[in-house]
């Protein structure tokens, strides 16, 4: 029994580590350029169907999982910036409303653009032939490939705090969370650091899709939960908190699998019940400076 | 907001338009009819929501939440407790009202994006039960609802619901005019100066969004009971996009824009599903060349409506004029004065 929870344990933590992957860059944006994008589910999915067909192309070898790593999030960055720079940036100086509005038009555009090229069908990848074996814990068996997604989580947390602490970049943007006036005033590009901030949250999501593609189905809806779960991660972490993205990326994972095991089919509830307990206690996030 | 035409005018354009409508039924066909009674609800749906978003200037989310439980205590009332359509369609606002009041009581804590995602959340939660629980809701199958023997005629049918929604905008439009409704258009202006003034901004914003959730129930309610069946994807979250965009497409500073935006929405709906394989890339297309290009809606840009009104909720600096309340302001309103002006 003890087992099973611990076993259970770990998958709730390979599931927030892509959660975390996604939601940090959700929580770029949001922090960033105050855009609540529900594009960045489509981000996600758009990276799965792209990891798909690169895998497939290279006939499901290690070379197409890497290849796929490599290609999918960069596809989807790519779609980010253009996504930015011509469209989100013409109506920058708007409510955000507007914004909300188009990131929602996104969704639309990008979940029929998917069926169109791919159609509606499920689809499924399967994990790396490296990574196919799976580890003994405790004498239960623990896919290996969750292993390699916990690894890189931690990876792509470590590596984004330090640029965020950093790098020059990362503090320019730290600055231009606070007063994005006196950023530009200092002769920085700010448009040019949004659309940047933009490219690198898509990036995120798209490697999020990567890594969730052998897990599970590749098939068009993935973006719905996956995009009220990071904002719910956004809420619960703090507004533009990696560490706290990560904290709530993994309480959620955590939850929903543990959840799972008590009441399968309320598993989705116990998200929400742990937001409101952070809201009611927290309104500001677990790690965020102020609402 | 809706200044708009005045006095006699505008009198005698609501009663044409109230004459055209009720004639309605004698002109087109039937199936024209029943796009009609979807084009009625939507109305009443989106006018609903203005009463957030336009008027009190908060950006829900999560009004699915509102218009399915509107849906589902038409069905639940009769499935568990036998009890006809006509009743729950009574019951259905207070229900969706009390919903709106416990989600509002969380939510208009936080203002902005924070309160779109929060009440995005909620109304999640509020599916996620929906859909989970099938003993109670039937799951995703739906409940289904069995409306009398009178609304099985379309005529009939669209009589029910022309009234039912020519009554709720009779309420909004008298929510809008009252005192209690310049005080939300006073804090959608400027929450700083409403709260120097005395007013209990959350206090309003939470009253507003449950008379708009109450109403959405209502629109909820006619929905069920005209498609005979309640889904849980009323309440999934891109439902609770249509009343944003239908109130955008109409212009949300104007009194009928949402419905106009409504009738758009509707109606486009109908023949791009109808004839093309991928509707969604339609709308998509069509709402992005809508906030580029039509920003106020096609009702505002009409009366020549710009956004007077509707600051910033989620400003990108905060409020600097805290400190700068004058000491004999009347009733400086010690608590109403931490209002969460940005995420």
């Amino acid at each position: 029994m003890l087992t099973d929870i611990l076993i259970q344990l770990l998958s709730g933590v390979s599931r927030g580590m892509i959660l975390f992957v996604v939601a940090s860059g959700l929580t770029l944006i949001f922090g960033v350029l105050r855009i609540a994008n529900f594009a960045h589910g489509s981000f996600y999915m758009m990276a799965a169907f792209t990891a798909y067909a690169v895998t497939t192309a290279l006939g499901g070898s290690d070379l197409g999982f890497v290849a796929s790593l490599v290609v999918a999030p960069l596809v989807v960055a790519a779609f980010g910036l253009v996504f930015e720079f011509f469209l989100l940036r013409r109506i920058a100086k708007r409510e955000h409303l507007y914004q909300l509005i188009m990131t929602f038009a996104a969704t639309l555009i990008i979940s029929d653009g998917i069926k169109m090229i791919w159609g509606g069908a499920y689809r499924s990848v399967g994990y790396p032939p490296m990574l196919s074996g799976s580890l003994d814990i405790l004498g239960r068996p623990f896919p290996a490939y969750y292993l390699l997604v916990i690894i890189l989580g931690l990876v792509i947390a470590a590596g984004l705090s330090w640029m965020i602490e950093r790098t020059r970049f990362g503090r320019t943007i730290s600055a231009a969370v606070v007063d994005p006036e006196m950023v530009g005033a200092l002769g920085i590009n700010v448009p040019r650091l949004y659309t940047l901030v933009f490219g690198l949250g898509a990036w995120l999501a798209g490697v999020g899709g990567a890594l969730a593609a052998p897990i599970g189905s590749v098939s068009l809806g993935i973006d719905n939960s996956i995009i009220i779960e990071s904002f719910a991660v956004v809420i619960i972490g703090g507004s533009g908190s990696i560490p706290g993205a990560l904290a709530a990326a993994l309480i959620i994972g955590i939850v929903q699998s543990l959840g799972i095991m008590v009441a399968p089919r309320l598993a989705i509830a116990f998200i929400f019940i742990a937001l409101c307990a952070v809201l009611l206690l927290r309104p500001q996030g677990l790690l965020g400076r102020r609402v | 907001m809706m200044a708009g035409a005045t006095g006699p005018w505008r009198l005698i354009a609501t009663f044409a338009g109230l004459a055209v409508l009720a004639l309605l039924p004698w002109v087109i066909d039937e199936s024209n009819l029943f796009l009609m009674v979807d084009v009625l609800i939507a109305v009443l749906f989106a006018m609903s929501y203005n009463l957030v978003l336009g008027q009190t200037g908060l950006l829900s989310f999560g009004h699915a939440a509102f218009f399915g439980a509107g849906a589902y205590t038409v069905a639940l009332l009769q499935m568990h407790l036998d009890l006809p359509v006509p009743v729950g369609m009574v019951v259905a606002p207070f229900v969706a009202g009390l919903l709106a009041l416990v989600i509002g009581f969380f939510t208009v804590r936080v203002s902005g994006m924070y309160f779109a995602m929060l009440t995005l959340a909620f109304s999640q939660l509020v599916f996620a039960i929906v859909a989970g629980w099938y003993s109670f809701t039937g799951g995703d199958n739906g409940a289904p609802v069995m409306p009398p023997d009178f609304l099985f005629n379309t005529i009939n049918l669209y009589y029910l619901t022309l009234a039912v929604v020519t009554a709720g905008i009779v309420v909004i439009r008298l929510i809008v005019s009252s005192p209690f409704g310049a005080a939300l258009a006073a804090i959608r202006e400027n929450p700083q100066r409403a709260s120097f003034v005395g007013l209990n901004i959350r206090l309003y914003q939470l009253a507003a969004f449950t008379v708009s959730g109450a109403l959405t129930g209502l629109a909820g309610a006619l929905r069920a009971s005209f498609h005979q069946m309640a889904f849980p994807s009323l309440l999934f979250w891109p439902q609770s996009a249509e009343p944003v965009l239908m109130t955008l497409a109409g212009g949300m500073h104007t009194f009928f824009g949402p419905a106009v935006g409504a009738a758009i929405f509707t109606v486009l709906n109908f023949f791009v599903a109808s004839y093309t394989d991928y509707p969604l890339f339609i709308f998509g297309v069509v709402v992005l060349l809508l906030v580029l290009f039509l920003p106020e809606g096609v009702l505002g840009t009409i009366l020549g409506k710009h956004r007077r009104g509707w600051r910033r909720q989620a400003a990108t600096k905060p409020p600097e004029v805290v400190a700068a309340a004058p000491a004999s302001s009347p009733e400086p309103a010690a608590g109403s004065m931490q209002t969460v002006q940005r995420p």
